[in-house]
Protein backbone atom coordinates (compact mmCIF):
# COMPACT_ATOMS: atom_id res chain seq x y z
CA UNK A 1 0.00 0.00 0.00
CA UNK A 2 1.48 3.52 -0.31
CA UNK A 3 0.54 7.00 0.55
CA UNK A 4 1.04 10.08 -0.45
CA UNK A 5 0.71 12.94 1.76
CA UNK A 6 0.41 16.22 1.10
CA UNK A 7 -0.64 19.12 4.10
CA UNK A 8 -3.62 20.84 3.29
CA UNK A 9 -4.54 23.83 5.67
CA UNK A 10 -3.32 21.73 8.98
CA UNK A 11 -5.36 18.77 7.74
CA UNK A 12 -3.78 15.42 5.61
CA UNK A 13 -4.57 15.58 2.38
CA UNK A 14 -3.67 11.95 1.59
CA UNK A 15 -4.15 9.64 -1.91
CA UNK A 16 -3.93 5.78 -0.66
CA UNK A 17 -3.26 3.20 -3.69
CA UNK A 18 -2.45 -0.36 -3.79
CA UNK A 19 -3.68 -3.58 -1.80
CA UNK A 20 -4.46 -2.82 1.97
CA UNK A 21 -3.21 -6.16 3.12
CA UNK A 22 -0.87 -7.21 6.26
CA UNK A 23 1.70 -4.75 5.23
CA UNK A 24 -0.55 -1.33 5.00
CA UNK A 25 1.24 1.39 7.14
CA UNK A 26 -1.25 4.26 8.53
CA UNK A 27 1.28 5.56 10.65
CA UNK A 28 2.04 8.87 8.68
CA UNK A 29 -1.58 9.79 9.58
CA UNK A 30 -1.80 9.40 13.13
CA UNK A 31 1.69 11.24 13.81
CA UNK A 32 -0.97 14.13 15.93
CA UNK A 33 -0.54 17.13 13.54
CA UNK A 34 -3.62 16.70 11.81
CA UNK A 35 -7.17 18.26 12.63
CA UNK A 36 -8.44 16.61 9.35
CA UNK A 37 -7.62 13.37 7.05
CA UNK A 38 -9.46 13.44 3.83
CA UNK A 39 -8.05 10.15 2.07
CA UNK A 40 -8.58 9.48 -1.29
CA UNK A 41 -9.18 5.50 -1.61
CA UNK A 42 -9.77 5.51 -5.72
CA UNK A 43 -6.29 3.69 -5.61
CA UNK A 44 -7.14 0.87 -4.04
CA UNK A 45 -7.10 -2.67 -5.46
CA UNK A 46 -8.06 -4.85 -2.68
CA UNK A 47 -8.57 -5.30 0.83
CA UNK A 48 -7.48 -8.30 2.35
CA UNK A 49 -8.82 -9.84 5.93
CA UNK A 50 -5.11 -8.79 7.78
CA UNK A 51 -6.10 -5.53 5.73
CA UNK A 52 -9.50 -5.42 7.18
CA UNK A 53 -7.45 -5.26 10.38
CA UNK A 54 -4.77 -3.14 10.10
CA UNK A 55 -7.93 -0.53 8.53
CA UNK A 56 -9.60 -0.55 11.40
CA UNK A 57 -6.85 -0.67 13.85
CA UNK A 58 -6.10 2.69 11.99
CA UNK A 59 -9.41 4.59 12.29
CA UNK A 60 -9.74 3.31 15.98
CA UNK A 61 -6.35 5.23 16.57
CA UNK A 62 -7.52 8.24 15.18
CA UNK A 63 -7.36 10.98 18.08
CA UNK A 64 -10.55 12.11 19.12
CA UNK A 65 -11.84 15.05 17.43
CA UNK A 66 -9.91 14.63 13.97
CA UNK A 67 -12.70 14.45 11.52
CA UNK A 68 -11.93 11.49 8.87
CA UNK A 69 -13.46 11.74 5.33
CA UNK A 70 -13.18 8.74 2.90
CA UNK A 71 -13.48 10.94 -0.69
CA UNK A 72 -13.72 8.48 -4.12
CA UNK A 73 -14.27 5.36 -2.69
CA UNK A 74 -14.11 2.35 -4.73
CA UNK A 75 -16.35 -0.20 -5.09
CA UNK A 76 -13.69 -2.79 -3.83
CA UNK A 77 -13.76 -0.31 -0.53
CA UNK A 78 -17.65 0.08 -0.53
CA UNK A 79 -18.21 -3.86 -1.02
CA UNK A 80 -15.89 -4.42 2.27
CA UNK A 81 -18.21 -1.67 3.95
CA UNK A 82 -21.45 -3.84 3.80
CA UNK A 83 -19.97 -6.97 4.85
CA UNK A 84 -17.74 -5.44 7.99
CA UNK A 85 -20.03 -3.26 10.07
CA UNK A 86 -17.47 -1.67 12.06
CA UNK A 87 -15.41 -1.17 8.69
CA UNK A 88 -16.14 2.76 8.86
CA UNK A 89 -15.36 3.25 12.41
CA UNK A 90 -16.15 7.24 13.11
CA UNK A 91 -14.97 7.93 9.49
CA UNK A 92 -17.08 9.05 7.31
CA UNK A 93 -17.73 8.75 2.90
CA UNK A 94 -17.95 11.87 1.25
CA UNK A 95 -17.56 10.68 -2.22
CA UNK A 96 -17.82 7.07 -3.90
CA UNK A 97 -17.55 4.94 -7.39
CA UNK A 98 -20.90 3.56 -8.75
CA UNK A 99 -20.65 1.17 -11.43
CA UNK A 100 -22.94 1.15 -14.09
CA UNK A 101 -23.72 -1.13 -17.31
CA UNK A 102 -24.46 0.10 -20.52
CA UNK A 103 -27.44 -2.41 -21.33
CA UNK A 104 -26.86 -1.96 -25.21
CA UNK A 105 -23.16 -1.96 -25.78
CA UNK A 106 -22.17 -3.46 -22.37
CA UNK A 107 -20.28 -0.95 -21.74
CA UNK A 108 -19.51 -0.66 -17.81
CA UNK A 109 -18.40 2.36 -16.29
CA UNK A 110 -17.31 3.41 -12.59
CA UNK A 111 -19.43 6.89 -12.03
CA UNK A 112 -18.39 9.42 -8.89
CA UNK A 113 -20.82 10.54 -6.88
CA UNK A 114 -21.65 12.84 -3.80
CA UNK A 115 -22.10 10.52 -0.99
CA UNK A 116 -23.99 13.39 0.78
CA UNK A 117 -27.05 13.73 -2.38
CA UNK A 118 -27.78 9.46 -2.56
CA UNK A 119 -30.29 7.89 -1.81
CA UNK A 120 -32.32 4.98 -3.78
CA UNK A 121 -34.44 7.83 -5.69
CA UNK A 122 -31.85 10.16 -7.01
CA UNK A 123 -29.18 8.02 -8.19
CA UNK A 124 -27.46 10.30 -10.84
CA UNK A 125 -28.50 9.37 -14.71
CA UNK A 126 -25.39 8.33 -16.79
CA UNK A 127 -25.05 8.01 -20.73
CA UNK A 128 -23.03 5.50 -22.26
CA UNK A 129 -19.86 7.27 -23.78
CA UNK A 130 -19.60 4.43 -26.63
CA UNK A 131 -23.03 4.32 -28.02
CA UNK A 132 -25.39 7.28 -25.90
CA UNK A 133 -27.62 5.04 -24.66
CA UNK A 134 -29.22 5.21 -20.82
CA UNK A 135 -26.96 3.39 -18.13
CA UNK A 136 -27.86 1.24 -15.51
CA UNK A 137 -26.86 0.51 -12.21
CA UNK A 138 -24.87 -2.58 -11.97
CA UNK A 139 -24.85 -2.88 -8.05
CA UNK A 140 -27.39 -4.12 -5.42
CA UNK A 141 -29.17 -1.02 -4.26
CA UNK A 142 -29.80 -2.34 -0.91
CA UNK A 143 -26.30 -3.69 -0.28
CA UNK A 144 -24.24 -1.17 -2.14
CA UNK A 145 -25.51 1.71 -0.41
CA UNK A 146 -26.21 -0.19 3.05
CA UNK A 147 -23.42 2.67 4.54
CA UNK A 148 -26.18 5.21 4.25
CA UNK A 149 -28.29 3.61 7.10
CA UNK A 150 -25.47 4.21 9.49
CA UNK B 1 -31.16 -49.92 -5.26
CA UNK B 2 -28.32 -49.29 -7.81
CA UNK B 3 -24.76 -48.88 -6.75
CA UNK B 4 -24.37 -44.88 -6.16
CA UNK B 5 -28.36 -44.37 -5.82
CA UNK B 6 -29.91 -43.26 -3.14
CA UNK B 7 -33.54 -42.87 -1.28
CA UNK B 8 -34.37 -39.16 -1.31
CA UNK B 9 -37.61 -37.46 0.49
CA UNK B 10 -37.60 -33.78 -1.26
CA UNK B 11 -39.78 -31.53 1.35
CA UNK B 12 -41.35 -28.50 -0.26
CA UNK B 13 -43.00 -25.48 1.82
CA UNK B 14 -45.76 -25.01 -0.55
CA UNK B 15 -47.08 -25.82 -3.85
CA UNK B 16 -44.39 -24.83 -6.58
CA UNK B 17 -42.18 -27.52 -5.28
CA UNK B 18 -39.16 -28.45 -6.55
CA UNK B 19 -39.71 -30.48 -9.62
CA UNK B 20 -36.72 -29.09 -10.97
CA UNK B 21 -34.52 -30.26 -8.26
CA UNK B 22 -36.50 -33.46 -8.38
CA UNK B 23 -36.02 -34.63 -12.18
CA UNK B 24 -32.58 -33.85 -12.19
CA UNK B 25 -31.82 -36.37 -8.99
CA UNK B 26 -34.04 -39.00 -11.22
CA UNK B 27 -32.09 -38.94 -13.59
CA UNK B 28 -29.21 -39.51 -11.87
CA UNK B 29 -30.87 -42.46 -10.69
CA UNK B 30 -31.86 -41.95 -7.27
CA UNK B 31 -35.51 -42.63 -6.10
CA UNK B 32 -37.19 -39.70 -5.09
CA UNK B 33 -40.28 -39.14 -2.95
CA UNK B 34 -41.52 -35.66 -2.90
CA UNK B 35 -43.75 -34.30 -0.12
CA UNK B 36 -45.22 -30.83 0.98
CA UNK B 37 -44.41 -29.94 4.70
CA UNK B 38 -46.69 -30.79 7.40
CA UNK B 39 -47.58 -34.26 9.62
CA UNK B 40 -47.21 -36.51 6.12
CA UNK B 41 -43.25 -35.92 6.40
CA UNK B 42 -42.92 -37.29 10.19
CA UNK B 43 -45.22 -40.02 9.45
CA UNK B 44 -42.96 -40.75 6.40
CA UNK B 45 -39.38 -40.45 7.84
CA UNK B 46 -40.73 -43.11 10.95
CA UNK B 47 -42.07 -46.04 8.19
CA UNK B 48 -39.31 -45.24 5.91
CA UNK B 49 -35.54 -44.85 5.39
CA UNK B 50 -33.84 -42.06 3.19
CA UNK B 51 -30.38 -41.49 2.99
CA UNK B 52 -30.65 -37.48 2.12
CA UNK B 53 -33.64 -35.10 3.07
CA UNK B 54 -33.84 -32.22 0.72
CA UNK B 55 -35.52 -29.32 2.23
CA UNK B 56 -36.83 -26.55 0.00
CA UNK B 57 -36.03 -23.28 3.51
CA UNK B 58 -37.61 -20.26 3.04
CA UNK B 59 -35.20 -18.23 4.75
CA UNK B 60 -36.52 -15.22 3.70
CA UNK B 61 -39.56 -15.33 5.96
CA UNK B 62 -39.91 -16.54 9.86
CA UNK B 63 -38.51 -19.71 9.73
CA UNK B 64 -41.50 -21.95 10.14
CA UNK B 65 -42.19 -24.12 13.39
CA UNK B 66 -42.67 -27.00 11.17
CA UNK B 67 -39.23 -26.28 9.58
CA UNK B 68 -36.94 -25.88 12.12
CA UNK B 69 -38.61 -29.21 13.55
CA UNK B 70 -38.24 -31.07 10.46
CA UNK B 71 -34.74 -30.22 10.39
CA UNK B 72 -34.07 -31.57 14.02
CA UNK B 73 -35.68 -34.69 13.12
CA UNK B 74 -33.57 -35.06 9.85
CA UNK B 75 -30.68 -34.17 11.55
CA UNK B 76 -31.56 -36.37 14.81
CA UNK B 77 -31.88 -39.40 12.47
CA UNK B 78 -28.85 -41.74 12.30
CA UNK B 79 -28.17 -42.50 8.44
CA UNK B 80 -29.89 -39.50 7.28
CA UNK B 81 -28.13 -36.83 6.08
CA UNK B 82 -29.66 -32.87 5.26
CA UNK B 83 -29.71 -30.52 1.90
CA UNK B 84 -31.44 -27.49 2.29
CA UNK B 85 -32.50 -25.38 -0.81
CA UNK B 86 -32.60 -21.46 -0.44
CA UNK B 87 -33.94 -19.21 -2.51
CA UNK B 88 -34.03 -15.27 -1.66
CA UNK B 89 -36.91 -13.13 -2.56
CA UNK B 90 -37.49 -10.52 -5.20
CA UNK B 91 -34.36 -12.02 -7.01
CA UNK B 92 -32.26 -10.93 -4.34
CA UNK B 93 -29.68 -12.88 -3.18
CA UNK B 94 -30.99 -15.26 -0.08
CA UNK B 95 -30.02 -14.05 3.54
CA UNK B 96 -27.36 -17.03 4.65
CA UNK B 97 -26.97 -15.49 8.79
CA UNK B 98 -29.95 -17.51 10.03
CA UNK B 99 -28.69 -20.77 8.33
CA UNK B 100 -25.20 -20.98 10.19
CA UNK B 101 -26.85 -19.20 13.27
CA UNK B 102 -29.46 -20.90 13.67
CA UNK B 103 -29.42 -24.48 11.76
CA UNK B 104 -25.71 -24.42 11.51
CA UNK B 105 -26.49 -25.92 8.03
CA UNK B 106 -23.46 -27.80 6.42
CA UNK B 107 -25.13 -28.37 3.20
CA UNK B 108 -26.91 -26.04 1.42
CA UNK B 109 -27.71 -25.03 -1.91
CA UNK B 110 -29.22 -21.83 -4.06
CA UNK B 111 -32.16 -22.23 -6.25
CA UNK B 112 -33.01 -19.31 -8.74
CA UNK B 113 -36.55 -17.13 -8.31
CA UNK B 114 -38.10 -19.28 -10.88
CA UNK B 115 -37.27 -22.54 -9.37
CA UNK B 116 -33.85 -23.48 -11.22
CA UNK B 117 -30.79 -25.14 -9.67
CA UNK B 118 -26.97 -25.79 -11.06
CA UNK B 119 -28.05 -29.54 -11.83
CA UNK B 120 -23.92 -29.94 -11.35
CA UNK B 121 -23.51 -28.25 -8.01
CA UNK B 122 -26.71 -30.21 -7.19
CA UNK B 123 -25.85 -33.92 -8.37
CA UNK B 124 -22.10 -33.09 -7.02
CA UNK B 125 -23.41 -32.47 -3.54
CA UNK B 126 -25.75 -35.51 -3.56
CA UNK B 127 -22.64 -37.85 -4.69
CA UNK B 128 -20.78 -36.40 -2.12
CA UNK B 129 -23.02 -36.83 0.84
CA UNK B 130 -23.35 -40.25 -0.56
CA UNK B 131 -19.88 -41.59 -1.49
CA UNK B 132 -17.65 -39.46 1.00
CA UNK B 133 -15.41 -39.29 -1.56
CA UNK B 134 -15.24 -35.42 -1.50
CA UNK B 135 -12.33 -33.78 -2.67
CA UNK B 136 -11.41 -32.24 -6.49
CA UNK B 137 -12.23 -29.41 -8.07
CA UNK B 138 -12.94 -30.99 -12.09
CA UNK B 139 -16.45 -32.33 -10.94
CA UNK B 140 -18.06 -28.67 -10.64
CA UNK B 141 -16.84 -27.64 -14.45
CA UNK B 142 -17.27 -28.73 -17.60
CA UNK B 143 -14.02 -31.06 -18.72
CA UNK B 144 -12.66 -28.11 -21.28
CA UNK B 145 -12.01 -26.22 -18.45
CA UNK B 146 -8.93 -24.06 -18.69
CA UNK B 147 -6.59 -24.24 -15.65
CA UNK B 148 -3.71 -22.70 -13.78
CA UNK B 149 -1.73 -24.43 -11.26
CA UNK B 150 0.85 -23.49 -8.75
CA UNK B 151 2.51 -25.52 -5.69
CA UNK B 152 3.01 -22.66 -3.33
CA UNK B 153 5.17 -23.12 -0.24
CA UNK B 154 6.63 -19.53 0.75
CA UNK B 155 4.96 -15.92 1.62
CA UNK B 156 7.29 -14.34 -1.12
CA UNK B 157 5.71 -16.22 -3.50
CA UNK B 158 2.51 -14.47 -2.52
CA UNK B 159 2.94 -11.45 -4.98
CA UNK B 160 3.06 -13.20 -7.98
CA UNK B 161 0.54 -15.56 -7.29
CA UNK B 162 -1.84 -12.65 -7.27
CA UNK B 163 -0.73 -11.18 -10.32
CA UNK B 164 -1.14 -15.06 -11.89
CA UNK B 165 -4.79 -14.83 -10.42
CA UNK B 166 -6.13 -11.53 -11.61
CA UNK B 167 -4.68 -11.55 -15.32
CA UNK B 168 -6.40 -15.50 -15.36
CA UNK B 169 -9.95 -13.94 -14.00
CA UNK B 170 -9.58 -11.37 -16.65
CA UNK B 171 -9.21 -14.24 -19.60
CA UNK B 172 -13.08 -14.75 -18.42
CA UNK B 173 -13.76 -11.30 -19.38
CA UNK B 174 -15.50 -10.42 -16.50
CA UNK B 175 -16.32 -7.14 -14.43
CA UNK B 176 -12.98 -6.19 -13.00
CA UNK B 177 -14.73 -6.13 -9.66
CA UNK B 178 -15.33 -9.88 -10.28
CA UNK B 179 -11.61 -10.17 -10.99
CA UNK B 180 -10.56 -8.33 -8.09
CA UNK B 181 -12.97 -10.48 -5.51
CA UNK B 182 -11.35 -13.44 -7.26
CA UNK B 183 -7.71 -12.27 -6.62
CA UNK B 184 -9.02 -11.54 -3.12
CA UNK B 185 -10.30 -14.80 -2.37
CA UNK B 186 -7.19 -16.36 -4.13
CA UNK B 187 -5.07 -14.35 -1.74
CA UNK B 188 -7.61 -14.60 1.63
CA UNK B 189 -6.31 -19.05 0.57
CA UNK B 190 -2.77 -18.91 0.32
CA UNK B 191 -2.74 -16.59 3.38
CA UNK B 192 -4.63 -19.86 5.40
CA UNK B 193 -2.54 -22.64 3.65
CA UNK B 194 0.58 -20.72 4.70
CA UNK B 195 0.19 -19.04 8.12
CA UNK B 196 -3.14 -20.72 9.49
CA UNK B 197 -3.23 -24.55 8.13
CA UNK B 198 0.31 -25.79 9.48
CA UNK B 199 0.68 -27.97 12.48
CA UNK B 200 3.04 -29.45 14.25
CA UNK B 201 2.29 -33.59 15.24
CA UNK B 202 0.50 -32.64 18.05
CA UNK B 203 -1.80 -29.97 16.09
CA UNK B 204 -0.36 -27.04 17.83
CA UNK B 205 -0.55 -24.43 14.90
CA UNK B 206 3.09 -23.28 13.66
CA UNK B 207 2.57 -19.69 12.42
CA UNK B 208 -1.17 -18.53 13.14
CA UNK B 209 0.52 -16.23 16.15
CA UNK B 210 2.53 -14.99 13.14
CA UNK B 211 1.65 -11.26 11.49
CA UNK B 212 0.78 -12.01 7.61
CA UNK B 213 4.06 -9.99 7.16
CA UNK B 214 6.53 -12.15 8.63
CA UNK B 215 7.97 -14.26 6.18
CA UNK B 216 7.22 -18.07 6.29
CA UNK B 217 7.98 -20.90 4.26
CA UNK B 218 7.26 -24.40 4.24
CA UNK B 219 8.68 -27.42 3.45
CA UNK B 220 8.19 -29.32 0.35
CA UNK B 221 5.84 -32.26 1.63
CA UNK B 222 3.03 -29.21 3.27
CA UNK B 223 3.19 -26.93 0.39
CA UNK B 224 -0.42 -25.99 -0.86
CA UNK B 225 -1.89 -26.82 -4.09
CA UNK B 226 -3.34 -23.67 -5.64
CA UNK B 227 -5.55 -24.56 -9.27
CA UNK B 228 -7.79 -21.73 -11.07
CA UNK B 229 -10.01 -23.07 -13.56
CA UNK B 230 -12.75 -21.34 -15.69
CA UNK B 231 -15.62 -23.38 -18.20
CA UNK B 232 -16.49 -20.83 -20.04
CA UNK B 233 -19.08 -19.94 -17.39
CA UNK B 234 -17.37 -20.30 -13.89
CA UNK B 235 -14.40 -19.14 -12.31
CA UNK B 236 -12.58 -21.82 -9.85
CA UNK B 237 -10.56 -21.29 -6.84
CA UNK B 238 -8.96 -24.56 -5.35
CA UNK B 239 -6.83 -24.55 -2.82
CA UNK B 240 -5.49 -27.72 -0.88
CA UNK B 241 -3.03 -28.59 2.04
CA UNK B 242 -2.01 -31.55 3.87
CA UNK B 243 -2.75 -30.48 6.90
CA UNK B 244 -6.32 -30.96 7.77
CA UNK B 245 -6.39 -28.66 10.75
CA UNK B 246 -9.61 -26.61 10.21
CA UNK B 247 -12.67 -28.20 12.23
CA UNK B 248 -15.45 -28.68 11.03
CA UNK B 249 -17.16 -26.53 14.73
CA UNK B 250 -14.80 -23.83 13.52
CA UNK B 251 -15.72 -22.87 10.17
CA UNK B 252 -19.17 -22.70 11.52
CA UNK B 253 -18.55 -20.65 14.44
CA UNK B 254 -16.74 -18.29 12.84
CA UNK B 255 -19.25 -18.23 10.00
CA UNK B 256 -21.76 -17.31 12.32
CA UNK B 257 -19.79 -15.24 14.44
CA UNK B 258 -18.94 -12.99 10.97
CA UNK B 259 -22.27 -12.30 10.18
CA UNK B 260 -23.52 -11.66 13.20
CA UNK B 261 -21.21 -7.93 12.72
CA UNK B 262 -21.16 -7.59 16.03
CA UNK B 263 -17.97 -5.67 17.71
CA UNK B 264 -16.52 -9.55 17.92
CA UNK B 265 -16.82 -9.67 14.28
CA UNK B 266 -13.25 -8.84 13.67
CA UNK B 267 -10.41 -10.16 16.19
CA UNK B 268 -7.58 -8.62 16.58
CA UNK B 269 -4.77 -11.52 15.90
CA UNK B 270 -7.64 -13.67 14.84
CA UNK B 271 -5.89 -17.02 14.62
CA UNK B 272 -7.85 -19.51 12.57
CA UNK B 273 -10.48 -19.19 10.38
CA UNK B 274 -11.79 -16.41 11.02
CA UNK B 275 -12.99 -13.13 8.74
CA UNK B 276 -10.76 -14.34 5.91
CA UNK B 277 -12.93 -17.16 5.53
CA UNK B 278 -16.08 -14.84 6.02
CA UNK B 279 -14.65 -12.74 3.01
CA UNK B 280 -14.05 -15.66 0.88
CA UNK B 281 -17.72 -16.78 1.42
CA UNK B 282 -19.47 -13.33 -0.14
CA UNK B 283 -17.16 -13.43 -2.68
CA UNK B 284 -17.94 -16.42 -4.28
CA UNK B 285 -20.91 -18.49 -4.98
CA UNK B 286 -20.36 -21.37 -3.79
CA UNK B 287 -18.18 -21.85 -1.18
CA UNK B 288 -16.95 -26.12 -0.46
CA UNK B 289 -14.91 -27.40 2.17
CA UNK B 290 -13.46 -30.78 2.40
CA UNK B 291 -12.12 -31.98 5.10
CA UNK B 292 -10.02 -34.90 6.75
CA UNK B 293 -8.79 -33.79 9.70
CA UNK B 294 -5.18 -33.78 10.60
CA UNK B 295 -4.47 -34.98 6.98
CA UNK B 296 -5.83 -33.17 4.16
CA UNK B 297 -8.16 -29.58 3.30
CA UNK B 298 -9.75 -28.33 -0.04
CA UNK B 299 -11.23 -25.29 -0.44
CA UNK B 300 -13.08 -24.34 -3.20
CA UNK B 301 -14.40 -21.54 -4.22
CA UNK B 302 -16.89 -20.70 -7.55
CA UNK B 303 -17.76 -17.63 -9.02
CA UNK B 304 -20.91 -17.76 -11.97
CA UNK B 305 -19.57 -14.89 -13.58
CA UNK B 306 -22.34 -13.66 -15.26
CA UNK B 307 -23.43 -10.64 -17.48
CA UNK B 308 -22.78 -8.09 -14.79
CA UNK B 309 -21.83 -7.38 -11.65
CA UNK B 310 -25.25 -6.62 -10.16
CA UNK B 311 -26.07 -10.70 -11.54
CA UNK B 312 -23.15 -11.13 -9.21
CA UNK B 313 -24.02 -9.60 -6.34
CA UNK B 314 -27.73 -11.40 -6.81
CA UNK B 315 -27.58 -14.81 -6.84
CA UNK B 316 -27.75 -16.55 -4.18
CA UNK B 317 -24.78 -18.04 -1.86
CA UNK B 318 -23.96 -22.01 -1.81
CA UNK B 319 -22.58 -23.76 0.95
CA UNK B 320 -20.93 -27.39 1.68
CA UNK B 321 -19.13 -28.94 4.23
CA UNK B 322 -17.48 -32.12 3.80
CA UNK B 323 -16.07 -34.30 6.33
CA UNK B 324 -14.47 -37.10 3.95
CA UNK B 325 -12.32 -40.52 4.19
CA UNK B 326 -8.62 -39.95 3.67
CA UNK B 327 -8.23 -39.47 -0.06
Amino acid sequence: MKVELADHDGGAQARISGPIDADAEFGALLDGRWRELRLDLSGITMITSPGVRRWMRFVAEVPAGVAVRLERCPPVFINQVSLISNLLGSAQIESLFIPFLCPACEAIRDVLAPARELDASALPEVTCEACHARMELDVLEEQYFSFLKE
Amino acid sequence: MARGSARVLMVSAEDRGMEAAGHILQAAGHHVTELQIGAEVFKWLRMHHAEIVVVDLHVDEQAAAAQTELLAVVRQTAGTDLLVLIRGRDGGPAPTRGLFQNHRLTHFLAVGGDGTIDPIALTVTVAKILTRDIFGSERYLAASASEWTARVRSSGERAAVGDAAWAFALQSKCHPEIARAFTTAVDELVNNALYNAPADRAGKPRFSHLSRSTPVTLSEAEEMLLRLSYDGRRLCISASDPFGSLRPAQVLDCLSRCFTGGEDQVQQGDAGAGIGLYIIFNFVHHLIINLVPEQRTEVIGIIDVGRSYRDYMRRSRSFNLFVGRAP
